[in-house]
């Protein structure tokens, strides 16, 4: 029972984390300079009118106040309209969440099932061609900024190739472009990370023992090195699976899909606030969550942590 | 270890598996609108899957796909939203006008057969055309109209599109008056623009303000089928409209936000029209065939407007100085390849009552040598000069350019590129020091967008700083009069404008298209409409 009330208390953690997290927000959104109210209403709205819509939006209340009752409203799990199409900011967020979990996940897929047998190779044959070819493909995917790399990959495989669709979501083969982008930073990530946690491992003393014993190099690292590798890669999988949620924004813009980051970015430029607002609380809860995970799933793999203490 | 592990590994595959079902079909939420979405996403789909591995088969293709960067979600015009640019890609294929605003600024009849203008020009009679239905099968009647006029009246955008209007009166089924409390040469142009679509009065007392704006119906060439919000709007042709079935049977309008994104896509066949794309994007797309694009004058005068209330533009000198000092041509090469208008006064050729040099406008040229004696006659003492723009547009490349030239004459000029809504705010209050480059946008195609900027009737609300009421009685008796008879004034107070150096017209803003080349009859828009109902492929 003592990941039952650890993670209970993860969660409750969380509480905080929202308040400071939208606070901030809330004051900077603020302090942006500009009359929203006019600029939705347009040069020619009176002054009256342009009252009567920042009251309508609740902009005439103090900023504590308007941040008090927008936390009330929260816990009330109502989360607003959009201030720019009246749609709910929920059910917006519900109908795009499935766009960016679907990527963000295939993209840790991707980043993980390629990134981490090479960088456990590349750690085993250290010093190797394999070895430097993988140590420079992970610095140059870590240099290469995602929208360059996008729109790289879109005039090759979508111009010249004519192999894959450039945007949108037209079925399985929009996502492998969107991907492999956002998958990129990622599987640099995870290769260093495997290669370095590998080569730490197989310095160990009881490698050693092992080798010298006559068990082969497979054997050992099957058997020994591997599972006690893991531990900083699955941690890493995890801040970079939440990194990706975030990273979402540029390579949804660029491929144009219809997922959070592209909300967020939206609303930003629009300065929606309750669909700013809403959204990072949203996203503050998955990220807090997929952590938590990571947290129980190392306890899993290693029996050493101890969540009670 | 290796069961949890297997447990693990399990898990996770459920995990994808479960987001894998998820996003393929986008839709959790339970709004109708976004129900609706399903269809329409396997439409899209529908016609990305049969661009992306081959050349489109673009003959007797019937779907077309526009990306566009603003998204449309207003569709009824008349509703207490205020509605804009981008809605009008929607609105001005779902509903027909009075009268239709083509493509290079001029009216034609609409749902009007005709009209006649009383000789006080208090009254417009609109005698409409039968036989033509809304998209529910109800004919279009007077009652339409005036259900239109005196709703769209009450809303955000009313008294800016319908001026000085104030009732309208039915004569029969077919015949409608429109009564104006002052003359407004303009009027026409308010019943051409997006407020002027007519809607059904019928259905809006079925379904009310909010049933129209999610089902909205007109009688226009297109009907309603579907909004998803941040995705797309689709429209499938009105078989029984009353200029004839569309070749084109479903349009989707796509928001793709990314520019270089619709480039590569309208070249790789994905989309099929891109909307407003820049200049330099355009030039860039001559070397591909399978691409065509053109350009039209919009209805926004870009033009740098001074501070004459304070700083160095306070002298009048000065401010003459920075007027000789500009070279209009070569803020066109710099900002659009060459291919804008540049502007002797604050109007584009394509507005209702322009006025050339053959009516008396007087033109500065430019002169540098002049400049600098302005300059030297003025009490300019190097003091910081600042132009402000909104950051990352074309006006900030005009605003580096003219830098360049005044710097070239002796003026300390600066440029401070800020964003939208400080942009907007500033320019709203005239809070600003220096001068300010504006796109002065008019939904009416007219030359009363003059006045915008000399209204001395909301001194009080400090929105503008009125500068010369003499210019305000001049620019209202021009809207007040009719035909030639206005050219006087705007004559008279193009050349205050000019003599004064308030203002620096600079250049006719333009739109642009860029579409695949066998899609045919597309035709850039002075106000960025797009008439689908002529493209065929």
């Amino acid at each position: 029972m003592n990941w039952v009330k650890y993670a209970g208390k993860r969660l409750l953690m969380l509480i905080p984390v929202i308040i400071c997290v939208t606070f901030i927000l809330f004051l900077i959104l603020s302090a942006a300079p500009g009359n929203l109210a006019r600029q939705l209403l347009g040069q020619d709205a009176t002054e009256e009118q342009i009252e009567a819509k920042q009251a309508e939006m609740g902009l005439d209340k103090p900023l504590l106040v308007r941040y008090g009752l927008y936390m009330r409203d929260v816990v009330r799990l109502d989360f607003g309209e959009s201030w720019i199409n009246g749609e709910s900011v929920l059910e917006r967020f519900q109908n795009r969440l499935p766009y960016t979990l679907m990527l963000s996940t295939l993209a840790m897929i991707f980043a993980v099932a390629i990134g981490v047998p090479l960088g456990i190779m590349s750690a085993i044959r250290q010093y190797s061609l394999l070895d430097y070819g993988t140590t420079f493909v992970a610095i140059l995917l870590f240099s290469l900024p995602a929208f360059w790399l996008g729109t790289m990959c879109q005039i090759l495989f979508c111009l010249i190739l004519r192999w894959l669709p450039t945007s949108g979501i037209t079925g399985w083969k929009s996502y492998i472009l969107p991907t492999v982008i956002l998958g990129a930073n990622t599987l640099a990530s995870m290769i260093r990370m495997s290669r370095t946690s590998m080569l730490d491992v197989i310095r160990q003393d009881y490698i050693r023992t092992a080798r010298a014993k006559g068990a082969a190099m497979q054997v050992v690292v099957r058997k020994h090195a591997l599972r006690n590798s893991l531990i900083p890669i699955v941690t890493q999988m995890g801040i970079t699976f939440a990194g990706t949620i975030g990273g979402a924004v540029v390579t949804e813009n660029i491929f144009t899909i219809p997922g959070i980051g592209t909300m967020l970015l939206n609303a930003v430029k629009s300065r929606d606030v309750p669909v700013v607002l809403g959204t990072v609380i949203f996203v503050t809860i998955i990220v807090g969550i997929i952590n938590l995970a990571v947290d129980l799933i190392c306890a899993l793999i290693d029996p050493r942590i101890d969540l009670a203490s | 270890m290796k069961r949890k592990l297997s447990s693990i590994l399990a898990l996770l595959m459920v995990c994808v598996m479960v987001g894998c079902s998820a996003g393929g079909s986008g839709d959790t939420g339970g709004s109708a609108v976004t129900q609706a979405a399903e269809t329409g996403s396997s439409a899209a789909q529908d016609a990305g899957d049969a661009s992306t591995t081959a050349e489109p088969a673009a003959e007797g293709k019937d779907t077309i796909i526009l990306a566009t960067s603003g998204e449309p979600y207003r569709f009824f015009a008349q509703g207490s939203q205020s509605c804009a640019g981008d809605d009008n890609l929607v609105l001005s294929n779902l509903y027909d006008c009075l009268l239709f605003l083509e493509p290079d600024g001029s009216l034609t009849e609409g749902l009007a057969e005709s009209y006649e203008v009383s000789e006080d020009g208090l009254t417009y009679t609109f005698h409409l055309r039968q036989g033509v239905t809304f998209h529910n099968g109800m004919p279009m009647t007077a009652e339409d109209v005036k259900f239109t006029f005196d709703t769209g009246f009450q809303g955000p955008i009313g008294a800016a599109l319908f001026v000085n209007f104030e009732s309208c009166e039915i004569i029969d089924e077919y015949t409608v008056e429109m009564h104006l409390t002052e003359p407004y040469a303009a009027f026409p142009y308010g019943v051409a623009s997006r407020l002027g679509g007519i809607a059904c009065k019928a259905y809006y007392d079925e379904v009310g303000e909010e049933g129209y704006m999610a089902a909205p119906i007109g009688t226009g060439p297109y009907t309603f089928v579907e909004y998803v919000s941040g995705d797309h709007t689709t429209m499938a042709a009105y078989e029984d409209y009353w200029r004839g079935a569309p070749p084109i049977k479903t349009v989707i309008i796509q928001t793709v936000a990314d520019t270089n994104t619709q480039i590569l896509g309208l070249q790789n066949g994905d989309y099929d029209i891109v909307r407003n794309p820049s200049i330099d994007v355009c030039t860039r797309l001559d070397s591909d065939e399978n691409v065509e694009w053109n350009s039209t004058n919009s209805t926004g005068r870009i033009t740098m407007s001074m501070s004459e209330w304070t700083g160095p533009a306070s002298d009048k000198n000065f401010r003459k100085a920075v007027q000789a000092g500009i070279n209009k041509d070569d803020i066109n090469d710099a900002a659009f390849a060459g291919y804008a208008e540049t502007l002797d006064i604050d109007m584009c050729s394509n507005y209702g009552g322009y006025v050339t040099v053959d009516d008396g406008i007087e033109v500065v040229e430019y002169d540098p040598e002049k400049a600098k004696e302005y300059l030297a006659a003025s009490s300019y003492a190097g003091e910081e000069f600042a132009i402000m723009v909104n950051s990352g547009s074309t006006l900030e490349t005009c605003a580096k350019v003219i830098q360049a030239q005044l710097m070239e004459i002796g003026i300390n000029c600066q440029v401070r590129a800020v964003d939208n809504p400080t942009y907007q705010d500033g320019w709203n209050l005239r809070n600003y020091e220096g001068a300010y480059i504006v796109n002065n946008l008019s939904s009416l195609v007219d030359a009363d967008g003059i006045i915008t900027g000399h209204r001395t009737d909301r001194w009080e609300e400090g929105l503008h700083y009125a500068r010369d009421p003499e210019l305000y009685d001049l620019f209202m008796k021009g809207r007040a009069a009719q035909g030639d008879a206005r050219k006087p004034f705007y004559v008279e107070g193009c050349n205050i404008i000019t003599e004064e150096a308030y203002d620096v017209p600079l250049l006719n803003d333009i739109t642009t298209v860029a579409y695949r080349s066998e899609l045919k009859n597309v035709l850039a828009h002075c106000l960025g409409n797009y008439n689908f109902r002529l493209y065929h492929y």
